[in-house]
């Protein structure tokens, strides 16, 4: 490869300082004007499922290995995987299946601090109005997003040493700096690796033997719903008349 | 295993049962078995010279090498397939896995078609006309002299195998 040869071009240029602020807040926004997207627990769901499949994604043998979003009804487990499976509608190694727990802690995405109480509501944006007489403002305002922590179990299936090499190298890889992030509607968030372990099927000589590798992930997320959003308008420009009766026959002058 | 240079004649229940009679047996067992039955098994030997295999001595599909394969007259048992979940704690991803494919050979059948069974050895049993599934050697059973596996104590007669099945990405003959 000669020196100097780029493997990638960067067509638009990167936004830097205010601009990318402005940029991240607007992906936020997106297409749901001057608030915040809402975001559920199913967004989060699905931007991590996208996030194994990005970040994760390995290949071997010149194949992609498939990522599997594994939940309990029986039909949508053939649904998902009747593409990479045998004539007896197994599925075929390696593969790596995600599971969400079902149960949702409360959240550590303010450091374990909890939300201030009472609900309150908190300004997020100040959009300007005019009733065609008048010019006001109107003041935005969203709840304080409640956090919480999902657990998922990423695991892979193999069995060869050589493919767990593969995919331990690019799990150790994405999250060298403790932490890796998802950005479900726009809002980023973290997710840290607590525990790797074993549950390879390989101590029964007289079995079908293979590797499991479980990774799990904890995500410190927040639920942040557009129902509660809150639109009050605020002060308008206010017209002071004053009205001034002079009489003609009094003299003024001193 | 220890060979003795010199050979020790067994003597054992000489009274009644002699080698002749030891013979006989055998071949009315194989008469029944490999004429009567007729259970044909595969058995793909891996040339483990020629397998290409990476640094842990594992071969992906297609790098294993098999010698020419052999017919081997059996009475196979096949477990029945088990129907299992990958993910066992969460119970989804199902799996119908085969179960162990065991046969019972006799020794003198090997030595006719003058071939050893190692573990790790690859079996094909055709299951329909078009279709083969493989298993893997886990037990050759070469270890056939307990009281079960030979005519009266006398000496060993067959071995009973043991194979579990493997994937398709591990071994298929093609």
């Amino acid at each position: 490869m000669p020196k100097g040869f780029r493997k990638q071009l960067k067509l638009t240029s990167q936004k830097v300082g205010v601009s990318r602020r402005e940029e991240l807040l607007h992906n936020i926004s997106d297409d749901n004007g001057f608030l915040p997207q809402g975001v559920h627990i199913k967004d989060m769901d699905a931007s991590f499922v996208e996030f194994v499949k990005d970040e994760l994604k390995i290949e071997i043998d010149g194949e992609t290995v498939p990522v599997i979003f594994l939940t309990i009804q029986r039909y949508a487990d053939f649904t998902k995987t009747w593409k990479f499976t045998d004539d007896y509608k197994n599925i075929k190694m390696p593969f790596i299946t995600v599971v969400r727990n079902p149960d949702i802690q409360k959240g550590t995405n303010y450091a374990g601090l909890g939300n201030i109480p009472g609900h309150h509501h908190w300004s997020y944006y100040k959009v300007p109005t005019n009733d065609g007489a008048r010019l006001g403002m109107d003041i935005y305002k969203i709840p304080q997003p409640t956090s919480v922590d999902i657990t998922y179990e990423v695991r892979f299936f193999s069995n060869k040493m050589s493919d767990v090499n593969v995919i331990h190298n690019k799990v150790q890889r994405t999250f060298n700096a403790i932490q890796a992030y998802i950005y479900p509607k726009g809002h980023f968030m973290p997710v840290t690796l607590p525990t790797i372990s074993d549950e390879s099927n390989i101590e029964d000589f007289e079995n079908r033997r293979f590797y499991v590798q479980t990774f799990e992930m904890l995500l410190a997320g927040y639920i942040l719903d557009e129902e509660d959003f809150v639109v009050e308008p605020s002060i308008n420009r206010t017209m002071i008349m004053n009205e001034i009766e002079i009489d003609p026959n009094k003299d003024t002058r001193k | 295993m220890a060979k003795p240079n010199k050979i020790v004649p067994i003597n054992r229940i000489n009274k009644f049962f002699s080698q002749e009679d030891f013979e006989l047996e055998i071949e009315m067992g194989r008469e029944s078995l490999e004429g009567d039955g007729n259970f044909i098994v595969i058995l793909y030997r891996v040339d483990r010279e020629l397998t290409v295999t990476d640094q842990y001595g594992e071969a992906r599909k297609g790098e294993v090498v098999y010698k020419v394969p052999v017919e081997l007259s059996v009475m196979p048992i096949i477990d029945e397939a088990e129907n299992m979940t990958f993910n066992s704690g969460a119970g989804s991803l199902r799996d119908l896995q085969d179960g162990n494919l065991k046969f019972v050979i006799y020794q003198a059948h090997l030595k006719e078609l003058d071939v050893e069974l190692t573990f790790g050895d690859y079996i094909g049993y055709p299951v329909t006309e078009t279709e083969v599934r493989f298993f893997s050697i886990a037990n050759d059973g070469i270890k056939n002299y307990d009281n079960e596996h030979t005519i009266m104590g006398y000496k060993g007669v067959y071995q009973v195998v043991t194979c579990a099945p493997v994937d398709e990405n591990e071994f298929t003959s093609e």
